[in-house]
């Protein structure tokens, strides 16, 4: 539908009511004094200048860091909390009791064995005189 | 940041299209002035708003659109009768001396006021601003098929309801 019919020309001929000429004086007026002052705007212009560009790169970069910062902070509130439980737990007297016995025992058990005097071996031919005396004797 | 002589040169290029874009889409010219003063007041605030711009007047018209869009949903919400007042007869088009003329536009502004705001925005941007398909979805944000469709039923509506009135004074 490139070309317009007689009747789509003749709507186009139809023209709009004027702008009414106190608008633009509204509009441009209420810009002027909506504008911040000289040096806010220059700080603003400068922020723009470095932000304007690639603002979704920026923001995504701090999207990144945010995550980052949430994740380390979530792995720090886990070990804490491990931490903070271990001291706190009661532990029932007969358990500790139970613990301590057992621990005596591991104890006793990793320790070296005692060293026991042998008597003294005979030697092989007082061994066999003894024999034959005790035979003599029954 | 913009200078305000550059504001002023724009307002002075494509301040009427806008207001008549406006105007016919929002049907009250209250709200007409405040989307207008709104737009000039973002266009003020970018640092660079036409940077890499080609075209500048469908630019401005698209963020015409965007704005009267927002601006109308709110008021749906507030207030349920937002179709009521799009219904009313505005003065859209310039009094004519001729009353044959005259008549004609105030049916024509009645016809345009019956048609959905898609269709009234489309037909808007196709004969007053003479813009592409391809323009017209580039600043709805549909595609050009839905734009082409939207001029059709648009247009359809219109010659149905002006066809005695057109007839008799062409």
């Amino acid at each position: 539908m490139n070309s317009l019919d007689s009747f789509e020309e003749r709507l186009q001929r139809t023209p709009f009511r004027e702008a009414p000429a106190s608008l633009r004086r509204q509009v441009l007026q209420n810009l002027e004094s909506a504008s911040p002052s000289q040096t806010a705007n220059s700080i603003r212009v400068w922020i723009a200048s470095w932000l304007w560009p690639h603002p979704v790169a920026w923001g995504t970069l701090g999207l990144a860091w945010i995550a980052v910062g949430l994740l380390s902070l979530g792995a720090m509130d886990v070990s804490d909390s491990a931490v903070a439980q271990g001291p706190g737990r009661r532990v029932s007297p007969a358990w500790t009791t139970m613990l301590r016995e057992q621990r005596a025992m591991l104890n006793s058990l990793l320790q070296d064995p005692p060293v026991v005097a042998l008597p003294p071996q005979p030697a092989p031919g007082v061994q066999l005189w003894r024999e034959e005396e005790q035979t003599r004797i029954v | 940041m913009i200078a305000p002589g550059e504001l002023e040169q724009l307002y002075d290029r494509h301040g009427q299209a806008l207001f008549a874009f406006l105007l016919n889409f929002t049907r009250d010219e209250s709200d007409t002035r405040d989307l207008l003063q709104e737009l000039f007041r973002r266009l003020a605030a970018r640092p660079n708003p036409l940077h890499e711009v080609r075209q500048e007047r469908p630019f401005l018209l698209r963020l015409a659109h965007n704005l009267a869009v927002d601006f109308m949903r709110r008021r749906a919400v507030r207030d349920r009768s937002a179709e009521a007042l799009a219904a009313e007869a505005v003065d859209v088009f310039a009094p004519a001396d001729d009353p044959d003329e005259q008549s004609f536009r105030l049916e024509l502004a009645e016809a345009m006021a019956e048609l959905p705001p898609d269709q009234r925005a489309v037909v808007h941007l196709k004969l007053w601003e003479k813009l592409t398909f391809e323009q017209i979805a580039e600043t709805m944000g549909v595609s050009p098929n839905t734009a082409a469709s939207r001029y059709r039923y648009g247009l359809d509506k219109l010659r149905a309801r002006l066809r005695l009135l057109y007839d008799e004074i062409r």
